[in-house]
């Protein structure tokens, strides 16, 4: 990827859009039930691009109220009558938590999180109060959720009981003055700041700051207070409220923990659900991390027949919302690496006649189909359940390895055509498969679909693939300048011996040879046993996991790497799952059959 | 408290038409780019002043400016990037005037900002907005813009992003985002820094200059962000006339802090040296409600040997006294 065309997917982040936005296009997966129906405090994990931006903002009232209810789908319906809280979303993201860091750098190490946990508390209360203001005040809608009504008498009740708790005047007599007053503590925070980092600020104007009543808002209690009284008001004596907590990756360890201490206690009408990174290590990311008691709602589909389903759904909402007739099966076809019917080996199917010809100009599979399989290429249907079972795993491999080779007049393998992906990675099959599930993935994936097809009908194969490469060309542009120190800052040397970007490429370089290599092998290396133990590979490492280019699988103790399949048709691998070999081995720094007894047990 | 900054066009002209004489004393940078002394050497022997080293770089044509600076009598000031924000501000200080006769005029520096870091710049900035309050002086930022040359690939690199310094960190709201960038050569990095930040509107500042070939360069290193799905909004802006970009910037500030549902504007001055400092005015101006964020290589870029293309284009800035404020330059 030489190109400079390195483009935004952004248009595609949930952060960004209106509520009414954020419903138009949204689709359930399964998670989202739990998250309705998971009574506590949740995690929620997935990497960037997985939907949790917005699938948080979509248990907030504003966003359910614009949920339209499709004809053959009901779960709009269900949503609404199942969320029983008043989602309150608090939108932290890197800008708001890069701002925060700059303006309390020169800080002392005490004071620090004290103004950061003030600015985040202000802004909480705010978007709760903004909450409450639609739930009370926003103008009449066919879809009402948690609807209440709340007098005047009532609200200038509620501003005046909390204000002292908000740090708002006593004279606060409605919602909105309530809420400007929490701007303006910001706003003041902010001054505060700017006039802190002043370096000729004398000690006794800086101890002035650092001890500002601004200081003193306590988050938990203030937002207690405001539902209990808001719940008395509108008669509603179980109520619950819910705080979105997104991007709380993007804060700082010691911030998260301030917010995680905040947020912890007893009320049973808060409830807190948060994002974040998928970091699923326990012993190395988990242990001792703010909200690791929360009970985790993973976003990484586990089954393959998830991401296909949850894939057709949004794909057939973005037809329909282009006014499109077709369904995605007509539009793309079937597609993929395996063939639909049963007798594809039988004489004249397809994986026959892909094992026939492949045997014909690939020495190393010919060798393999008579030495391992123990088969002629021209009599599979003589074969045992055992060499069908080896058959049907080495297929989609040999059909990728023969698109890539051309027969010389010699009868040997002389070159390859690498100016095009094989139509193998088209169709249906394929393109959930290189989304895995990913709402922005997909989301892109149409946006440069139907730039370049614009006819009623299906997507030529060719039009697919360049749609589904220049999705994957934006995420490997964004890796080239990729900003790590969001995870891990104190692991960052430097002059790091291998950028996010090279890594992946060495490792796609890699998983390519052993597919692609002189030795045809049924079961190629194309993962990676994260073995090293190295500060700047594991931060890279996470940093790729986080962005969506890198995906861990397994256990802890036995935790794999691969890339992302969108990466597929760029490193020519099948968009699943290989053998594993150690990331030591992939990049390098030991011979790859240098194995320890351990390895080749685990191989064996 | 922050001193009211006077902003006013600053007439385009030619390096060989620059009159030294204007000014008491200039600052200018001894970096790598041939560049570096194009405006020392135009301003002659009136336009002595004092030349700032950088502590890392020192290749391609480094020796030889500094050679150059001191041959034209020129101090030359060693440092880190650290220790500049304190060294401008004495600089300033230094320069500036108290009360003055009606008939003096106020006293003027030059800062050559062809070669500075945009760190130095905004410190530079920073260090106007708050002269002391009895101080007044004027400060012309002169730009030499470089001969054109084909951009240089990338390598693979690790950015760094966040607000130029806590003066330029914005406010702490959290709420929806504009961010304005300036558009330059470097591949990657506009596209990464929007995918990053997730801004509800990106407003692209594509520069125009006398050379074509450097507005087509600066469309194709960037045609994945300006044919991407968050479509920006195109802001052609003329390299040679900062003013009109300065007043345009600060338009479309004002646009999205003050609509029904405001928008925190984000600058982010990628692209030629002067967008950045039209960027920094606007947002050492607005400092309570702009941010302005710098993206960085964590690792040096490569070297590029810039020549200075002949032409001057700049900025005039003045910080009169509290009791004259208004008054024009």
């Amino acid at each position: 990827v030489e190109s400079a065309e390195t483009g935004v997917l952004s248009g595609y982040n949930a952060r960004s859009w209106t509520w009414s936005e954020t419903a138009a296009g949204f689709v359930a997966p399964t998670q989202y039930w739990q998250l309705i129906d998971g009574g506590g405090n949740q995690r929620l994990v997935g990497p960037r691009g997985s939907g949790k931006t917005t699938l948080l903002k979509m248990l907030c009232g504003q966003a359910l109220e614009h949920w339209k209810t499709q004809p053959v789908d009901e779960d709009a319906e269900r949503a609404r009558a199942s969320v029983n809280f008043s989602g309150v979303f608090i939108p932290a993201n890197k800008m708001w938590a890069g701002q925060v860091a700059a303006l309390t750098a020169e800080l002392s190490e005490d004071d620090r999180p004290r103004f950061g946990l003030a600015a985040f508390s202000y802004m909480a209360l705010r978007a709760l109060v903004e909450a409450a203001e639609h739930r009370a005040h926003a103008p009449v809608c066919e879809t009402p959720h948690r609807r209440v009504s709340l007098s005047e008498r009532d609200e200038a009740e509620l501003a005046n009981r909390v204000a002292e708790a908000f740090g708002a005047p006593r004279a606060s007599a409605s919602l909105r003055s309530l809420r400007l007053s929490l701007a303006e503590s910001v706003a003041s925070l902010g001054r505060m700041l700017r006039r802190a980092a002043n370096p000729s600020l004398d000690e006794h104007e800086l101890a002035t700051i650092s001890t500002a009543p601004l200081l003193d808002v306590d988050f938990y209690s203030a937002a207690g207070l405001f539902c209990q009284v808001f719940d008395d008001l509108v008669d509603e004596p179980e109520g619950a409220w819910a705080f979105m907590l997104d991007e709380l990756e993007f804060l700082p360890l010691g911030a998260r923990a301030e917010i995680a201490e905040a947020v912890q206690g007893q009320d049973p009408r808060l409830r807190f659900k948060v994002s974040l990174a998928p970091w699923t290590d326990p012993t190395r990311h988990l242990k001792g991390m703010p909200f690791n008691d929360f009970t985790p709602v993973e976003l990484i589909p586990r089954h393959r027949e998830d991401a296909h389903a949850f894939a057709n759904r949004l794909f057939a909402r973005e037809i329909a919302g282009r006014g499109r007739p077709e369904t995605p099966i007509e539009l793309l076809g079937r597609g993929g690496f395996e063939p639909a019917s049963e007798d594809t080996y039988e004489p004249g199917g397809e994986n026959a006649r892909v094992i026939s010809e492949l045997a014909q100009v690939d020495a190393s599979f010919a060798r393999w189909l008579r030495d391992q399989v123990k088969l002629d290429p021209d009599e599979l249907t003589q074969r045992s359940p055992a060499q069908y079972a080896q058959l049907r795993k080495a297929a989609p491999l040999a059909r990728l390895r023969l698109e890539f080779l051309k027969l010389g007049p010699s009868e040997k393998t002389v070159g390859r055509s690498r100016k095009r992906a094989p139509d193998l990675y088209a169709g249906m099959q394929s393109i959930w498969a290189m989304s895995e599930g990913n709402p922005r993935w997909l989301k892109a994936f149409a946006h440069e679909l139907f730039a370049r097809h614009r006819r009623t009908g299906p997507a030529p194969l060719h039009v697919q693939i360049e749609a589904a490469s220049r999705v994957a060309d934006n995420y490997l542009g964004y890796f080239r300048t990729i900003d790590a120190d969001d995870l891990t800052p104190e692991s960052i040397a430097d002059a790091p011996a291998i950028t996010p970007f090279e890594l992946i490429q060495r490792m796609g370089r890699y998983f390519q040879t052993q597919v692609e290599g002189p030795d045809f092998t049924a079961d190629p290396v194309t993962m990676a046993r994260a073995n090293m133990r190295d500060g700047w590979i594991e931060t890279i490492v996470d940093a790729l996991v986080f962005l969506g280019g890198l995906v861990r699988q397994g256990e802890p103790e036995e935790e794999t790497l691969r890339l992302a399949h969108m990466f597929a048709p760029h490193f020519h691998l099948p968009p699943r799952n290989g053998r594993s070999a150690p990331l030591t081995a992939i990049l390098g720094e030991v011979p790859a059959d240098q194995l320890s007894l351990t390895e080749e047990e685990r191989n064996s | 408290l922050s001193r009211q900054l006077l902003i006013a066009p600053y007439p385009a002209t030619r390096l060989s038409e620059l009159d030294g004489c204007t000014y008491i004393s200039t600052v200018a940078s001894v970096g790598y780019e041939p560049r570096s002394i194009a405006i020392a050497r135009a301003l002659g022997d009136a336009g002595r002043g004092s030349a700032v080293e950088f502590s890392h770089a020192h290749v391609l044509a480094f020796e030889e400016n500094s050679d150059g600076f001191r041959e034209l009598g020129w101090e030359t000031v060693s440092g880190t990037e650290e220790e500049f924000p304190r060294w401008v501000a004495d600089f300033l200080a230094l320069n500036a005037a108290g009360e003055l006769p009606s008939s003096a005029k106020r006293p003027r520096v030059a800062v050559d900002i062809s070669s500075m870091t945009r760190t130095r710049i905004a410190a530079t900035v920073q260090a106007l907005a708050e002269l002391p309050a009895p101080l007044q002086i004027g400060v012309d930022f002169l730009y030499a813009p470089a001969a054109y040359s084909d951009p240089q690939t990338q390598p693979p690199a690790i950015l760094h992003r966040a607000p130029v310094s806590p003066y330029y960190a914005g406010d702490l709201a959290m709420g929806e985002t504009t961010v304005l960038v300036g558009l330059g050569y470097e591949q990657h990095k506009a596209a990464s820094t929007i995918e990053d930040f997730g801004p509800n509107d990106v407003v692209a500042f594509i520069p125009e200059g006398s050379d074509r070939r450097y507005l087509d360069a600066v469309l194709d290193a960037n045609s994945g962000v300006l044919e991407g799905p968050l479509a920006p909004t195109r802001e052609s802006y003329a390299v040679e006339d900062p003013f009109a970009t300065f007043r345009r910037l600060e338009a479309l500030c004002f646009d999205r802090l003050y609509r029904e549902q405001p928008q925190t504007p984000v600058l982010v001055p990628l692209g030629p040296k002067i967008f950045a400092a039209c960027c920094l005015l606007v947002g050492a101006m607005h400092r309570e409600h702009v941010a302005v964020w710098r993206v960085s290589y964590r690792r040096d870029e490569p070297p590029a040997a810039a020549q200075a293309a002949g032409e001057l284009f700049g900025l005039r800035v003045d910080v009169p006294l509290l009791s004259d404020n208004w008054s024009e330059p």
